[in-house]
């Protein structure tokens, strides 16, 4: 069964398109930064740029990849037939659930690994510094963030059944619903997106992005993370093995 | 609610099947057996349940009520999932990867059982469904007789011992028909057994040794098709206004019989001499303008079950 899920995202052409389109994105940020330069006195937009444009890569291309490998079957509508090759529903979820973040881990290794290669060939295009210890906690927190998203989007695919729904659903709740679950006092910084922030800024040496102090404990963020994660996860399956398959 | 007729060596068994969604039932104590090596045409119009029924062998659907059991394990349990496994399938539309090529999607399936992706089953399989010179084309090029095809290749290539078939020549050209069916009657020899369901009755009659007939979820008929097919007893055609009078003298004499609007009668003769008949509507003062015995196709014997059903119902 690990086989055949293998085989599908080497067949697939979603996964190559989520690296190709990553990897352009970096590389189109650094032709642009190299082409016009940078504002001002910005010198650091020379590695920055590339940086930015992986990091929103990365996090777009691993929702979309969680959502992917569920979402694949209910869309071409071949769930039916992974099922009666893998008859155990709940063993089927776990062993995509498996590569999904197997998928998401080499994906988001891959982007990160080079667009920090291109960073610092821009720094040096630029001749400025490039804080390269800087740079690779930030690639290290965006890394575990990915994942713990990409996990999310595949909860919501099987939730839905869908990968469309799970793909926009995981979306809309990134840009929307957490950003205004953080904003709520006392109760906020258990956000899924702020209890994952300060799960990849704490991993990175706690100061990843410039974005200060982390909100929560490492222990108190994983257990935000994984309550948030068992919820989705656990009403999926449910859902997915209880009910009939189309 | 039926009985169970006792079939050697059954691979696949319903017992008292019901599937309700909401209060509809679209299996409805549903009974029937496949034994091994038959080829068994499951039969009914649209709706009547097949896929239902198909789906819920494979596991892709729970019954609501009844046992029903794959290899000698029971549904519900881990022996059940394993059964599932010998099984090869194609229900309602193909279900394939667009995207992928016809040889990676028949490798996905290969590996899902095992078999490497290079391995020479992968070849002849696409061989025996006549697609091995697409076989690095996208799927998504394909025509629906295509689709077909491929899906036939996925239930085929780990050589299961029960194939079900829903509805395999849709689609098809009449050459790709015929080849369908020479590989369906193939399969006992290759020591598979095939559950096959189609609208096409004329196709299942050519087919199939054994048929199961449901009508609403409900078993009508079952048994080796040549039999279900001569046990259509006498055609009668009897002057207009004789009818009645026709009905009322067999049915005194315990004889089953059905009056259609065409003023054709079909009698049930069971082990009686057709002459028994005869005299009967003789001494009711009625004389056939035609009497033969019913030499039945499928079709009619179908249409003749389901309409009998109606009236019953």
């Amino acid at each position: 069964m690990f086989a055949a899920e293998m085989l599908k995202i080497r067949s697939m052409p979603a996964p190559r398109l989520a690296l190709i389109i990553s990897l352009a994105l970096v590389l189109v940020a650094a032709i642009i930064v190299a082409i016009v330069g940078p504002t001002g006195t910005n010198a650091s937009a020379y590695y920055d740029a590339p940086a930015t444009a992986g990091s929103i890569a990365v996090s777009v291309g691993a929702i979309v990849l969680g959502a992917w490998m569920i979402g694949l079957e209910f869309a071409s509508k071949t769930m039916r037939l992974a099922a009666t090759v893998q008859p155990s529903r709940w063993r089927l979820a776990a062993v995509k659930f498996t590569c999904a973040l197997l998928l998401i881990l080499f994906y988001s290794l891959v982007v990160l690994a080079l667009s920090l290669l291109i960073e610092a060939l821009m720094a040096s295009i630029g001749s400025v510094s490039f804080p390269f210890t800087t740079q690779l906690d930030d690639s290290i927190s965006l890394l575990l963030q990915s994942l713990l998203w990409g996990a999310f989007a595949f909860a919501l695919a099987l939730l839905f059944r869908s990968y469309t729904a799970g793909l926009v659903a995981t979306l809309v709740f990134s840009l929307l619903v957490d950003s205004a679950l953080a904003l709520i006092p006392t109760v906020g910084k258990y956000s899924f997106g702020s209890a994952t922030k300060a799960i990849g800024d704490l991993a990175a040496g706690g100061s990843s992005f410039g974005s200060g102090a982390p909100s929560l404990a490492l222990g108190v963020a994983l257990v935000t993370v994984a309550g948030w994660l068992i919820v989705l996860i656990g009403a999926g399956s449910a859902r997915f093995i209880t009910r009939d398959l189309k | 609610m039926g009985t169970l007729r006792a079939v050697a060596s059954a691979v696949l068994t319903f017992d008292s099947v019901t599937k309700r969604y909401g209060s509809r039932s679209a299996v409805d104590g549903l009974c029937f057996e496949v034994a091994e090596g038959s080829v068994t045409g499951l039969l009914g119009a649209n709706g009547a349940g097949k896929s239902t029924a198909m789906k819920m062998l494979l596991g892709l659907a729970a019954p609501s009520s009844g046992q029903i059991t794959l290899f000698g394990a029971l549904q519900g349990t881990n022996a059940f999932a394993t059964s599932v496994r010998r099984t090869g399938s194609h229900i309602e539309l193909p279900a394939l990867y667009e995207r992928a090529t016809a040889r990676q999607n028949v490798a996905i399936q290969c590996a899902g059982f095992g078999i490497g992706r290079r391995d020479p089953k992968i070849d002849a399989v696409l061989e025996t469904v006549g697609l091995s010179s697409r076989s690095e084309d996208k799927v998504k090029s394909f025509s629906l007789g295509m689709r077909q095809r491929m899906s036939l290749a996925l239930a085929l290539v780990h050589e299961p011992e029960l194939v079900v078939l829903d509805e395999p020549i849709n689609g098809l050209d009449p050459e790709g028909v015929v080849e369908m069916r020479e590989l369906i009657r193939s399969l006992p020899a290759r020591g598979m057994t095939a559950l096959v369901s189609s609208h096409v009755l004329d196709e299942i009659e050519r087919t199939v040794d054994e048929i199961v007939i449901i009508r609403e979820g409900k078993l009508i008929a079952e048994g080796p098709i040549a039999s279900i097919i001569t046990t259509s007893g006498i055609h009668l055609r009897v002057p207009a206004g004789n009818g009645e009078a026709a009905l009322a003298a067999l049915t005194a004499a315990g004889i089953a019989a059905t009056a259609f609007d065409t003023g054709e009668i079909r009698v049930d003769t069971g082990d009686q001499p057709g002459s028994v008949v005869a005299k009967l509507l003789a001494d009711a003062g009625v004389y056939p303008d035609e009497l033969r015995p019913q030499t039945a196709d499928l079709e009619s014997v179908f249409l003749d079950l389901t309409s009998t059903d109606e009236r019953a119902s």
